[in-house]
């Protein structure tokens, strides 16, 4: 089966072929959202946007402004929480509203589109894509009159609906309707408001990326005030996407704050720690620690066994002895003239050592020495707020990225209370989640335990989160490496 | 298949096929009652008589004026299936002629719906539109069924329209209310939860994992606090979601369409009022199609012959870029330029075609737009196939003549060369000797021949 085959005997519908460039190009547009149903969604839009455009500005471009409502860099905005992209046509706006069924039984429009002020669309266009077979095509279109007299609002899923019956399969005739400006939108709801600290709380509420479907947690009144307000949308969008850690690597950590993560220095400075006062790696992975290091299946200890010191020549790179020579080294203060004769020493290390253990080390090394130095990934830290009083204790979380090979990333999570000297609260449970949300391994702090931690490597675009829970509290995040 | 002639027939009789090819049999299967009831009334004119059992429909449910109307149209349901087949049958073997009607059987009754849009004030004849829907709807859901039955569970569930998860839920579980919105509910949340990865097929869904599985709950139970709908565990959720499977596998399998049963039946008195409406209806019709005709005239030639590639012919398009290229070298290639094409025309004709009902320019209205689609698609049907039975029948007049001279096997050649002389003269087209062209004038040659020769009416 394919597009042609399907011609007969739809000769009003409009049919696109879809090339594997803008299979491809849709394909990126869509990691910019947040869980698999958005980037699916994201995905069919981005397809059905560029033929479209592509076509109404081959028919109207030289008499008409045909463009997308929105910038392309704020669309994920929409496709994260709501299916459709509106279009400017002149003086009237199309809403595509793409679909997968196979079936053509029905148009289903999301709430948003017919009644907020600033969505709503003059024509609501069907268009079914189907990207396994690489077509789309335009089949039928109402206008906001058609929907406001005849559609259904299904309360399931805030969406409008209309049998097929009541759509209009026809796109000569749609084109014929926006050349004579037939659809005059006529219906303007009033659009409500929420105040900025409701707006906030709401926020807040909306950017655990565990509530999958935002839209349907709120009131329509509430929900559309906030998604219809430029700034909280782009606000509610970004704090719900999952961290970029392709991005730490690339330097690109201008972003970093507007997720609540630091370079670790930063941190580290405030709260008036060094590697030296009790969080360096060194410390850590001491005697003294290294029994309430909990250890994992896929992570081999990142303790080494005592012995005397040896030169990288000697032992080899991977050698314990080398180790242990590392872990010397990040006793000693940044600015020493020890400390700089030694970055060279670790950034070797780091291109040509091969277990995990010791690139860890010298990485974590490398980064207490001289922040920030690409050749130790990058190292990330967060106070997390568990959401009640831990006895004055604050939670940091340290989230470090190594690029372990061409197509691989190495990374390493460590959860420890910000006060010096203080241990976790038992109890405490650190999850890592896969993409599907599945938990693939958790750790709980037991009495007295002051770290735990975990390290393990994925592919570049893969996804995990990171989970911590104690009592009522908890905490939730996603990454993609 | 022989049409039915009497009056009493057409709206008391229903086809049934049994077998396959040259096996195939064609049945007509009276319903006494109903056939009772046709005799009391007189009924002059069949197509008044339908639109009067039609808005007797649309006011209320009525089982009988439901059951004479899906008798009226039998044959329309008829060769929307045996003219659907014809066309697919080349891309999709197997495709047998007794699931393409009993599908459409399976459409037909639910004849309000099929229908909902259908006015009459124009001029448009019910058989006309209602085929042209049938055949619409037809191919639509052969190709969802094909598609359904191509993507495993999961895939499935992304695949269909709520509409149809409902009236497949409700079918096939004899579910409402609560219990239907819990089935929809629990598909909403599988799809929240799990959908496919941009790049990868839909259709392909392997089974969510254990923790996917229990994301889908959890999104079920916020969602069924909001909706005051009882909450569900995880072995409540799959059977929901494993029954919505089951329905939709069971709704696209071949259905079985049996006749109305029995029922008591009422007298319908004919006013002669729907008579008049008719013969309005037909000379207005005339009117239109009068109209239709000029504007067609007035459209450059290249998009002429499009449209009789299209709808004259009923070439796909891709093939028609095939058959336009031997003659300009210069005519698109992809489908979709074709497509983008066929739009332009169509809109080219409504344009030609408002101008000509509308001299004054008064400004045009959504609903009026929307009006004159039927009549467009009726014209587009009609016209080709009146000049080409008109072709046919003279030169089937001609070849009966000259029977002396030459043998009557020869008449299907006859017929076959003569229309294709005939369509290049009138078109100013040449039709070059390809098969896609050489089939296309063989399928209008045999439906001619089926009705002219076994009396048809179509």
């Amino acid at each position: 089966m394919n597009a042609e085959s399907l011609m007969y005997p739809a000769t009003d519908h409009l049919w696109f072929d879809l090339s594997s460039e803008e299979l491809k190009l849709a394909q990126q547009q869509s990691q910019r959202c947040s869980n698999p149903a958005a980037r699916w969604r994201a995905y069919l839009n981005a397809l059905a946007l560029g033929p479209v455009l592509s076509w109404l500005k081959s028919e109207w471009g030289n008499d008409l402004n045909v463009e997308p409502w929105l910038p392309a860099d704020q669309h994920p905005q929409i496709w994260e929480f709501v299916n459709g992209t509106a279009i400017a046509v002149g003086n009237r706006r199309w809403v595509l509203l793409p679909q997968e069924t196979d079936d053509l039984q029905e148009l289903v429009i999301p709430q948003e589109w017919v009644d907020i002020r600033e969505w709503a669309g003059h024509y609501y266009v069907g268009i079914q894509v189907n990207p396994d077979q690489q077509w789309l095509q335009l089949w039928a279109y109402v206008t906001y009159e058609d929907i406001k007299e005849r559609g259904d609002l299904d309360p399931l899923d805030q969406t409008y609906t209309l049998e097929q019956e009541d759509l209009t399969e026809d796109i000569a005739l749609l084109m014929i309707s926006q050349e004579q400006a037939l659809s005059r939108l006529s219906f303007i709801p009033a659009a409500n408001s929420l105040n900025p600290t409701q707006a906030q709380a709401l926020i807040q509420k909306l950017s655990d990326p565990t509530v999958l479907n935002p839209r349907l947690c709120l009131p329509f009144s509430q929900w559309s005030s906030l998604i219809s307000h430029p700034e909280w949308r782009q606000q509610l969008y970004q704090q719900r996407q999952p961290v970029r850690l392709g991005e730490w690597l690339g330097q690109q950590w201008q972003g970093i704050k507007d997720s609540g993560w630091q370079k670790w220095e930063n941190l580290s400075s405030t709260l008036g720690l060094t590697g030296q006062s009790g969080l360096g790696m060194g410390v850590v992975l001491g005697s003294g620690l290294a029994a309430v290091i909990t250890p994992a299946i896929a992570m081999r200890s990142l303790s080494p066994e005592f012995s005397a010191s040896n030169p990288i020549e000697q032992y080899g790179v991977d050698s314990p002895q080398v180790r242990l020579l590392i872990q010397e080294w990040a006793k000693l203060s940044p600015q020493s003239p020890e400390a700089v004769k030694v970055i060279p020493e670790l950034e070797q290390i780091l291109q040509i050592a091969q277990e995990e253990d010791t690139r860890w080390l010298a990485a974590e090394t490398l980064w207490l020495l001289s922040p920030g130095n690409q050749s130790a990934g990058f190292w990330g830290m967060k106070q997390v707020d568990l959401g009640i009083d831990l006895a004055g204790q604050a939670i940091g979380l340290v989230l470090a990225v190594l690029p372990k090979s061409s197509d691989q990333v190495s990374v390493f999570v460590r959860v420890y209370p910000l006060k010096s000297q203080a241990s976790l609260p038992a109890k405490l449970e650190l999850q890592i989640l896969d993409q599907t949300g599945e938990v693939f391994q958790q750790l709980s702090a037991r009495e007295q335990d002051r770290v735990l931690q975990y390290k393990f490597w994925g592919s570049p675009g893969e996804e995990f989160g990171i989970s911590l829970k104690l009592d009522q509290g908890h905490y939730r995040e996603n990454f993609v490496l | 298949m022989q049409s039915r002639h009497t009056v009493q027939e057409q709206f008391s009789s229903f086809l049934s096929i049994e077998g396959e090819g040259p096996q195939i049999q064609y049945r007509w299967i009276t319903q006494s009652n109903l056939a009772r009831a046709v005799r009391a009334m007189e009924i002059s004119d069949p197509e008044a008589f339908a639109l009067t059992l039609l808005d007797k429909l649309r006011q209320s449910s009525c089982a009988q004026s439901k059951a004479h109307l899906i008798a009226y149209l039998q044959e329309i349901c008829y060769w929307a299936a045996w003219s659907v087949r014809r066309h697919l049958i080349s891309q999709w073997s197997g495709l047998e002629e007794r699931e393409c009607f009993l599908i459409a059987s399976e459409i037909l009754a639910q004849p309000l719906q099929l229908l909902k849009a259908y006015d009459p004030k124009w001029g448009t004849k019910l058989k006309t539109y209602a085929q042209h829907r049938l055949e619409l709807q037809l191919v639509q859901k052969l190709y969802a069924i094909r598609g359904w039955q191509q993507s495993t569970d999961w895939g499935l569930l992304r695949r269909v329209s709520n509409r149809q998860l409902k009236e497949a839920v409700k079918r096939h579980q004899s579910v409402s209310g609560k219990e239907l919105a819990a089935h929809q509910l629990a598909v909403n949340s599988f799809k929240e939860v799990y959908a496919p990865i941009p790049g990868q097929s839909s259709r392909r869904l392997a089974e969510p994992t254990l923790g996917q599985w229990q994301t889908m709950v959890q999104q079920y139970n916020q969602s069924a606090a909001r909706l005051e709908m009882a909450s569900v565990d995880l072995t409540q959720f799959r059977a929901l979601v494993s029954a919505s499977v089951q329905s939709i596998r069971a709704f696209s399998t071949l259905p079985m369409v049996e006749p109305p049963d029995n029922f008591d039946v009422e007298d319908y008195r004919d006013s002669g009022i729907e008579n008049l409406i008719a013969q309005e209806q037909e000379q207005q019709q005339q009117e239109l199609s009068e109209i239709l005709n000029q504007c067609f005239s007035q459209l450059p030639l290249d998009q002429q012959a499009l449209l009789l590639f299209t709808y004259g012919l009923g070439i796909k398009q891709q093939d028609i870029s095939q058959v336009r290229q031997e003659q300009f070298t210069g005519f698109p290639q992809q489908q979709y330029q074709v497509a983008r094409k066929l739009t332009k025309c169509r809109k080219q004709l409504y344009q030609v075609f408002l101008q000509r009902l509308n001299p004054n320019g008064e400004p045009l209205t959504e609903a009026q737009l929307k009006q004159i689609k039927p009549v467009l698609d009726e014209w587009l049907k009609q016209y080709f196939t009146k000049e080409f039975n008109s072709c046919l029948d003279s030169l089937y007049q001609r070849h009966m003549q000259n029977m002396d001279k030459s043998l009557k096997e020869d008449l299907v050649v006859d017929l076959f060369d003569g229309l294709r002389q005939y369509i290049e003269a009138k078109f100013q087209v040449s039709l070059p000797r390809i098969q896609i062209v050489d089939h296309a004038l063989q399928t209008i040659v045999e439906h001619w021949l089926q009705n002219h020769l076994r009396g048809g009416e179509q």
